[in-house]
């Protein structure tokens, strides 16, 4: 059974989909990344199947305590369309 | 391309509320759900739901579920299910994906947005491994799957999710090790606490969890204490085995379509965080585009339901289908039914957040005096408490029956000591010895004189808080009566360990009754007979686990 809780807090994932550690976070926010769309693009956290409908309220949390801003300013990044995953070839069928 | 006069995305309460009262009204509704049934999340829901008679309050979740869809179906409302809405393009053209193989282009003249909640996550060492999963993931296993994710449970928030959910983890056999609440005090209805600690499950308030470990799955948990600022104290980590965690710490709005759409958000932390700014008929700043439910703030179903409502009756008299003076005294309805299942010390955070929403999108910062009045005159009604109060704390409230009419003989006990939204026990007396007024969030109050003793308020409690005690069962034995929703039922005849308000054993007692009558409606009222001085503290039976 792992004991190591340092070795833990650095394995801890934080954006499930990519697999992005809440140590690589950090890391973006101390390199100057302090938005949820520059971190997205800085790890890519948030950009897989689930498009940070879990991770994003996570990463917010860790934004404003490591920047002290205010939770409200720290914005959800843009939503685009498809908000589901779909196969390219459904997306090519013609329409009837 | 198709045309409809109104889309509904999501077909929970709040869709279906609204699906159905636009059609009431000759609306042609096409109303879509992502997944293969309707009903969102009622049909998880096991428990009998609170709120006053007009919200069917009583009712068990699922049963209201069926009766919305004998409704929309009655209305003619036509309903798509795994249909997923990809996006909200230009010139307002939808695009579906059907069953996952089929796209579909659609143009609707109103859209209602009833996109629900998304639970939040907790990140913590561990949170990864099999066996973590959200609170509302665990119900789905137990209540609609019928699979138990674990056998022994760890719940972390005391919220009402949280509660709940690991009152039906036990219904369904699991084990329940603890409860973990990093505030001081249980978040929760204490009723709702109380059905969970009576059958010995530990809150632990001021304690979070630290990691959870396992090898290939959860195999144990360490919680730890936490201190008035909400900062771990070193030292006190205590390790559980369990093999299951429920994650139970809120839902944001599940706002990704509104955002798309074009919908203005802004952050209301008391409502679960970003969500979209709406007027007061359910409209967000996008004209034609009307939101309801949790997506327009996380409460609970009769709230979505009444939300969704309004929106229906709202797209129904924009679009001409009801004449403004009987719109404009519908609409009054709603937001008074919707103001009192905000009212009482819980919703009045909800209720100021509300206001400002409606004030927000009117361009509006509503006064800080203003809120402060509100929120002085109702947070005085607030008290939290860590555990279960002592006998003492009971006796002071208007449901508990004085000592001298207890050894008169069979009398109701009512423990219900939060101003929460709800009445059935009112209706259920048929001797109107309980009184709840002039607020459905007052205390219910007990007229111990006209109250015979009959017990058949306890079943319609949807909160489990009445008893029945009869001091003269018998020369030596006082009876006590109390709702069991557990199977095996106990044996009449049988021998049981009777608890207290914390599940503590006190004292051996016979099962001497076991009703299980329709109108109850699967709650089961168990009489036990005991020594007469347990009367003020047994209330409880220690649960039969297996058929032995």
């Amino acid at each position: 059974m792992p004991k190591d809780n340092e070795k833990n807090s650095i394995k801890k994932i934080i954006c499930r989909c990519e697999e992005i550690t809440e140590e690589e976070i950090r890391e973006a926010i101390r390199e100057g990344y302090t938005t949820i769309k520059s971190i997205k693009r800085r790890t890519r956290a948030g950009m897989g199947l689930c498009q940070g409908r879990t991770c994003s309220t996570l990463i917010r949390d860790i934004i404003a305590e490591m920047t002290g801003d205010k939770k409200e300013d720290i914005l959800s990044d843009t939503v685009r369309p498809p908000l589901y995953p779909v196969e390219l070839g459904v997306l090519g069928k013609k329409n009837k | 391309m198709r045309e409809v006069e109104l889309l509904v995305v999501g077909a929970g309460p709040a869709g279906l509320g609204a699906a159905i009262e636009a059609s009431r009204y000759g609306v042609k509704v096409l109303l879509v759900d992502d997944k293969d049934k309707p009903g969102g999340q009622l049909f998880k829901q096991i428990h009998k739901f609170f709120g006053s008679k007009e919200h069917l309050a009583g009712t068990r979740g699922f049963d209201i579920g069926l009766h919305l869809l004998k409704e929309a179906d009655s209305q003619g409302v036509e309903i798509s299910l795994q249909t997923k809405v990809l996006g909200i393009m230009e010139k307002g053209i939808i695009s579906l994906l059907v069953e996952e193989k089929e796209m579909k282009l659609l143009k609707a003249k109103r859209i209602v947005l009833a996109t629900g909640g998304v639970e939040k996550a907790l990140s913590f060492p561990g949170w990864t491994l099999p066996g973590v999963m959200s609170a509302g993931a665990a119900q789905t296993l137990i209540n609609i799957e019928r699979v138990l994710p674990g056998e022994r449970i760890l719940m972390v928030g005391s919220g009402n999710v949280g509660l709940i959910i690991s009152y039906q983890l036990l219904q369904a056999g699991a084990d329940v090790v603890g409860i973990v609440e990093a505030a001081p005090s249980i978040t929760g209805y204490l009723v709702h606490a109380g059905k969970v600690m009576r059958a010995g499950i530990p809150i632990y308030t001021s304690h979070t969890i630290k990691e959870v470990r396992g090898k290939k799955s959860v195999e144990e948990a360490v919680i730890t204490t936490l201190d008035k600022r909400w900062n771990i104290i070193e030292g006190t980590e205590k390790t559980v085995s369990a093999d299951t965690v429920c994650i139970s710490v809120g839902l944001n709005p599940n706002g990704q379509l509104a955002s798309l759409a074009g919908c203005e958000f802004k952050f209301f932390p008391e409502l679960g965080g970003f969500l979209p700014l709406h007027d007061d008929n359910m409209e967000s700043t996008k004209k034609g585009i009307y939101i309801a439910g949790d997506l327009s703030g996380i409460e609970e179903a009769n709230s979505a339901l009444d939300e969704g409502r309004l929106a229906g009756i709202s797209v129904a008299a924009s679009l001409g289908y009801i004449d403004s003076n009987r719109f404009a005294k519908l609409k009054e309805d709603y937001w008074d039914r919707l103001n009192k299942l905000r009212g009482g010390p819980f919703g009045y955070k909800r209720s100021i957040a509300k206001k400002r929403i409606l004030l927000s999108s009117q361009q509006k910062e509503m006064r800080d005096q203003e809120r402060d009045c509100i929120e002085l005159e109702e947070n005085t009604k607030l008290k939290n408490y860590k555990s279960i109060p002592s006998l003492k704390e009971f006796q002071e409230f208007p449901g508990y029956p004085s000592l001298s009419r207890i050894k008169k003989g069979a009398v109701a006990c009512i423990e219900c000591i939060q101003e929460i939204p709800c009445d059935p026990c009112v209706a259920a007396c048929p001797f109107k010895a309980i009184n709840i007024n002039p607020y459905i969030t007052d205390l219910p109050y007990l007229d111990e004189n006209k109250c015979k003793g009959c017990g058949v308020c306890i079943a319609s409690c949807p909160g489990q808080a009445i008893f029945v005690l009869n001091y003269n069962y018998s020369s030596e034995k006082a009876a006590i009566s109390f709702p069991y929703e557990y199977l095996p039922y106990p044996k009449i005849g049988g021998k049981a360990v009777g608890v207290n308000r914390k599940g503590e054993p006190v004292a051996e007692v016979e099962i001497v009754k076991v009703d299980k009558r329709a109108n109850f409606d699967k709650t089961t009222v168990i009489t036990i007979a005991c020594d007469k001085k347990c009367i003020n503290q047994i209330r409880f039976i220690e649960r039969i686990k297996d058929d032995a």
